[in-house]
């Protein structure tokens, strides 16, 4: 994805705004990054920020693949 | 005698975490009677990895560190092994946790003679927990990463085929994205996305029936 949407970098920043304050995530070769400093990431859209977002698209395209697993299993039952 | 070559730097809170998650790979390994030669903190250097390498020949390397496609960095981010040393790592084992390490250097030292390459085609994610950074073998969140990425490195200690102590991480990453499905902790949609994306980007390149023999 050459351009993310802006509303991609609306909900990857809502979702990491309930980030617990004492958890901390390490991104090889980006270091150590406290919830604020992510925040901070996010809001600059720089390379760990399109890094996040590309995580958090990840794990919405593995969700959507279950989601469609379980509808066609549903399916072939009924 | 089995000899096992582990690269430990220590110099920031990820190097020193993963240095820390080593502990259960040297102790299983003395344990198996393996020869442990660790390269730790300031050890972890260029010029030490390479002199060890010719005085001991060991047959299974774990390189821990930063890293980037084509390189692994020792201690205070000195560069350790860069993709052109391929030829100087013919018939290793090599597991690495330096990300994005497996997109090129892993490739590359395969194509040289080793015998294969277990790493992470993109960078390595964990969480931790900010108030146990100085006690991280007891922090729950790291335990998630650590324990099936370990299981790696014990597999092939204990002479499983390479492909199948890949096989037991990942099923293990497996294992701890449903715990924190089932999870109630704020923390659990945060975890479960890392995890994921670590069991994604774990790649074995070479021989997947290389045995630490």
């Amino acid at each position: 994805m050459k351009r993310i949407p802006k509303k991609f970098w609306e909900v990857v920043k809502a979702r990491y705004e309930r980030m617990p304050e004492n958890l901390k995530l390490v991104i090889g070769g980006y270091g150590s990054l406290s919830k604020k400093e992510i925040l901070e990431h996010l809001e600059r859209k720089d390379e760990v920020g399109k890094f996040l977002v590309r995580m958090q698209l990840e794990f919405f395209k593995v969700l959507r693949e279950e989601a469609e697993s379980y509808e066609k299993a549903f399916n072939n039952k009924a | 005698m089995r000899k096992l070559l582990i690269t430990r730097p220590d110099h920031d809170d990820a190097t020193f975490i993963i240095s820390k998650w080593s502990q259960p790979i040297i102790d299983e390994a003395k344990k198996r009677g393996v020869k442990v030669l660790d390269l730790r903190g300031g050890k972890a250097s260029r010029e030490k990895f390479f002199q060890y390498l010719g005085n001991h020949n060991p047959k299974f390397l774990i390189l821990n560190g930063h890293g980037e496609h084509n390189l692994i960095y020792g201690h205070k981010n000195e560069v350790l092994l860069k993709s052109e040393d391929g030829r100087r790592l013919r018939e290793k084992i090599i597991y690495s946790i330096a990300c994005d390490a497996a997109r090129t250097l892993g490739a590359r030292v395969v194509q040289n003679g080793a015998e294969c390459f277990i790493g992470y085609y993109n960078k390595f994610v964990f969480f931790y927990d900010a108030n146990k950074i100085s006690r991280p073998l007891e922090d729950e969140k790291l335990k998630s990463f650590f324990r099936p990425t370990n299981m790696i490195p014990i597999g092939i200690v204990k002479k499983n085929l390479v492909k199948d102590a890949v096989e037991k991480a990942r099923k293990e990453f497996g294992k701890e994205i449903l715990k924190w499905r089932c999870s109630s902790d704020l923390a659990a949609p945060f975890m479960i996305q890392a995890l994921l994306w670590d069991k994604i980007s774990l790649r074995l390149i070479g021989n997947p029936n290389s045995r630490f023999e």
